[in-house]
Parts: C-alpha cells; structure tokens; sequence
C-alpha cells in the first residue's frame, strides 16, 4: 500500500487517516482538541476500550505529523482485513449497529455523544465488530438533538429493516448509496404493515417525510425544534436498539442451505479431502487465507485452526450467514465470512473510486482455498479455464484448487440444463490453463467421482 | 370587473397572519447550535423534538417496569432461601 492520506479519509474536520512507512497514522487537527482530551478526560476512551467496543491506539511525537496544524499524531491497532457494510450477512450489520449504540449509551452516560454514525466505521477484529473512528465523539450539550440519528437510521435500521421484512439481499445498496439507504428510498420499498410498528414508523417513515418536509428549512428558524433532554436522548437509544434487536431473518433452504446433504460427498472421502487440505495446509503455513465458495466455513476452520487469518467469502447470503453465527457462538477469532459473488466482486467505489477499495486490491492473500468451486465458475458461469487461473493469481500467492470432472454428480447438475460448449473442460484442458499462471506442486484423486486436489505456486 | 370581495381581503390577512407568525416563531428561542461536519438536516433534528416527549416516557416506563421485576425477583429470591 503507497504511503500517504488515504482516498477515503477527507469528509472529518477533525482529523484523517494517512500511511507513513507502511504504518497507518490518525492525525489528529487542532479543532478536535477539547473533545479529543474530554474523551479521555471522561474515562469513555478506557471504557471502551477496554470492553473491547473501540479500536486502541498509541500517540506518536509530532514530528511524524502528516500536515501542519496537527495536535496529536494515533497509532491505531491494525485491523486485519477491511471490510464494507455491503459484504456483510445480515448479522453482521446487526452486531454492528448494537455496538455503535452501545457505544452511543456508554458515551452519553459519561458526557459524550457519538458525532456520525456511519456503518463505514465498524470493522471487524477477531470475530466481533469494533469502533475504529476515534475521533467520533463529541462533547454532549444537553438539549441538543443526536446529530448522527439520521445517518444511524440510513446505515443501520433502514437496511436491516430491508434486509428483514422484504429481502436480505438488500443489503447490497449499500454499493450503490455509501452513506446508507436513503430513508424516502427504505420508507418506500418497505411493506405497509412496517407502519405499525413504533419503532420503523417512527425512524424510517415518518423520518423519511419530516426530512423531505422540513429540506428547505434552516434549523434556526423553526420553532419546531424544541431541545431535547437527555432522558429523551436515552428513550431514542432505547428505542433504536429494541427496533433493532426485534429483527431477524430466516435462512430458508437457498441453493446451499442444503449443500451438506447433496455436495455428492460419501463419509470417507470427505475425511480423506479435509485430510489432505489439512496437509496441504501444513505444507505452506500461510498466514492469510482466502477460502472462495467457503459456504458454511468448513474448510475455512481447517486454515484458522493452523493460525492463518480467514476470509470465509460465499455469494449465498444464507450460508455467510450460517458461517458468521457459527464464529459468533463458537467464539472463534480466525474467521471472517463475507457475502461477495466471485463472478462481481466488490469495486473500488466513492469519490475518486478512492473510498472503499475493490476485493483484489485488498489483497493478496498468502493462500487462496478453491474447493468445489472451479465447476461454479467454469460451467456455471461460462468463465474459462485461463480466465480463473489469472484472477485467482491475482488474489493470493498459493493455490489449492479442487478439479471436478464433467462426469461428477456436481458437474453434471449444471450441464444438466444446458448445452456442453465446454470443450476444454478438461483435466488436460485444467492443467494446461493452470500451468500457465502457476507451478503444480502436488496433486491428489479424492473422491469416487474423479475429482483431483491440487497445491500450487504463482510464479 | 372589481374583484376585491371578502375572498381577496380574507387571502390577503391569511398572508399578513402568516408573515407576523412566521416573525414570531423566527425570533422565537433557538436551541444551541446544531453543527458538525455531517448536513444535519432540520427534518431530523425536529423529529427528535416531537418524539422526545414520548420517547422519553416509553424509556422512564420501561426503566420503572425494569426496577419494579428486579425488586420483584429479590423479595423472591428471599423468600425462597
């Protein structure tokens, strides 16, 4: 990564985000200096910090400072992989949206208010979401409104709400509107028994209509916009996170719900594969792994257990579902699903397309886990053979990639309903498109059906 | 012909009405100013005016509730041990 401020960090007075010698610097502007010290001052910073709700950071001399008019210079923890709302399951946009408002109850109750409250600022470090934007908080003024209720209500109840009671894949507008699903846009697609309900009536549609209403009108000079005590502050909290948590959505039987049962895998061949993944594992110790197709995260847990960081990356959203509660209520730290189709991952998107960065310039990894997948891209979506190996290539240094043959019970599921105009659909056609990019160093038969595992090395 | 009438006298105190309360709500008290680097927006802000009221009811009723299940569960608690 080049050094320097970063493309997405330049809408916050307060302060930005930059690289210097490969390490990610906060500088902090002489503005926010009365709420940079209230937070410390009010304890808030050692709260939630210590409760594991904001990312911690050391202060640096000054003589590192990135431009002038800096008054301190944050060392923030890292996060290993940075991710977007938009390929989160639901769950993890709703674990998300509990912290800020946690965060937001916590700070209120030591002077202190939340200034945004932008999904873009929830990351997840070892399983669980966590604040990264220090410079969030504001000094709490009694009497004044939450200013950050419009943006919580855009990038977290209104796509949970979607993501809920029409569509979980909703959540994907996020791609499209990076500061949350406009409100008229959620009131509108959202089914009309949501008026019943206080909580979605109150934040989503009947917000909706006071912001187109009131558009026009300075904030001075309505009489409308009496103060707003601290006890109502805390009802709005209340009131958001009880809205929230009465949310949920059913996983359904999708494509892969059922992948377990049908994925065409006898009892022992399925230990001889996690075997042999689990050697193959051992044999490059890689520190970062991408498991692509992970679906419920089985093999992703064979890499996590062996100390590498895991991407669990599937395109059903049902099945990052399941891998996500999965780390949840196991507690596991290794692991990170995310909902992204290989065939469209994520772009560079925002102003500039410099704000949040497509899924390949994350990379590399050190492994990428192509198990049961090539077939999916392959006949499934007509992708070529030397058109997989390139992208992959790109994506992490080593390979282990699974080759099933037409005459597999998976494969034949897909022609099934189409023609086979794939000649070159091959294990010769395979290894020649793969020899290409790559170096062979071991493969494998496993499984009745023909299938062959192998491990590879970009060249 | 002639068009003043009671419809165009009644139009034209609607409006003087209106301006003289519009004046009134104008240089009527403010709250602190609502600033920050995120547009605001007037429609939220006065949402949370009208709804603090109910709001902050539904919170002091569920905290009362809340208090009364605890000192509920402890005079329980005591009896049964």
């Amino acid at each position: 990564m080049t050094d320097g401020r970063l493309g997405g960090s330049f809408r916050d007075p307060s302060g930005y985000l930059y690289r210097s010698g490969g390490t990610l610097y906060r500088q902090v502007d002489e503005s926010y200096r009365e709420n940079y010290d209230a937070l410390f001052a009010t304890g808030l910073y050692d709260e939630l910090t210590a409760a594991g709700l904001l990312v911690p950071h050391a202060e640096k001399p000054l003589d590192r400072a990135h431009s002038a008019g800096a008054y301190r210079i944050l060392e923030p923890r890292p996060i290993d992989f940075v991710s977007y709302p938009y390929e989160w399951c639901f769950g993890q946009l709703r674990d998300a949206a509990l912290v800020t408002i946690e965060i937001q109850r916590r700070a209120l109750a030591r002077g202190m208010s939340l200034k945004d409250a932008s999904a873009f600022n929830i990351q997840f470090h070892e399983g669980r979401p966590v604040l990264i934007d220090t410079l969030s908080f504001e000094c709490y003024r009694e009497g004044e409104p939450w200013i950050a209720y419009r943006q919580f209500c855009q990038h977290f109840l209104a796509p949970l709400l979607l993501a809920s009671r029409v569509d979980v894949r909703l959540i994907r507008l996020f791609e499209r509107y990076l500061d949350g699903i406009p409100l008229d846009l959620a009131s509108r697609l959202l089914p009309r028994r949501t008026w019943c309900r206080f909580g979605p009536l109150l934040h989503v549609h009947l917000h909706a209509r006071s912001l187109a209403r009131f558009a026009q009108t300075p904030i001075r000079q309505s009489r409308l916009a009496r103060p707003v005590s601290r006890t109502g502050h805390r009802g709005l909290i209340a009131s958001l996170d009880g809205a929230i948590r009465r949310l949920s959505v059913s996983l359904g039987t999708t494509e892969w719900g059922d992948y377990e049962r049908t994925h065409g895998y006898a009892e022992p061949d399925r230990a001889a594969k996690r075997a042999l993944v689990a050697e193959y594992l051992e044999q490059v110790r890689p520190e970062t792994v991408w498991d692509l197709g992970a679906n419920t995260g089985e093999y992703s847990r064979l890499a996590a257990e062996r100390g590498a960081r895991v991407l669990a990356i599937d395109g059903d959203p049902a099945a990052v579902e399941r891998s996500y509660q999965h780390v949840r209520s196991a507690g596991e730290r290794g692991i990170l699903p995310l909902w992204i189709d290989l065939t469209n991952p994520s772009p560079a998107l925002g102003w500039g397309h410099d704000e949040r960065r497509s899924l390949a310039d994350r990379g590399p990894a050190d492994l990428v886990l192509a198990l049961a997948l090539l077939h999916h891209l392959a006949i499934g979506n007509n992708v070529p053979l030397d058109a997989v190996a390139h992208y992959l290539s790109t994506l992490g240094r080593d390979l282990i990639v699974e080759f099933a043959p037409k005459a597999d019970p998976q494969v034949q599921r897909l022609l099934a309903s189409r023609a086979d105009i794939f000649a070159s659909y091959t294990p010769e056609g395979f290894e020649r498109a793969f020899g290409e990019r790559y170096e062979i160093r071991a493969s494998v038969d496993v499984g009745s059906s023909g299938r062959r595992l192998f491990l590879m090395s970009r060249r | 012909m002639f068009r003043s009438g009671p419809d165009e006298i009644g139009r034209s105190w609607a409006i003087v009405a209106r301006l003289t309360f519009a004046f009134l709500l104008a240089s009527a008290l403010a709250p602190a100013s609502v600033y920050g680097y995120i547009d605001p927006l007037s429609g939220s802000a006065i949402l949370q005016a009208l709804a603090a009221g109910v709001l902050a009811g539904l919170f002091m009723l569920r905290s009362y509730w809340q208090r009364v299940k605890d000192v509920f569960r402890r005079f329980w608690h005591r009896d049964a041990e």
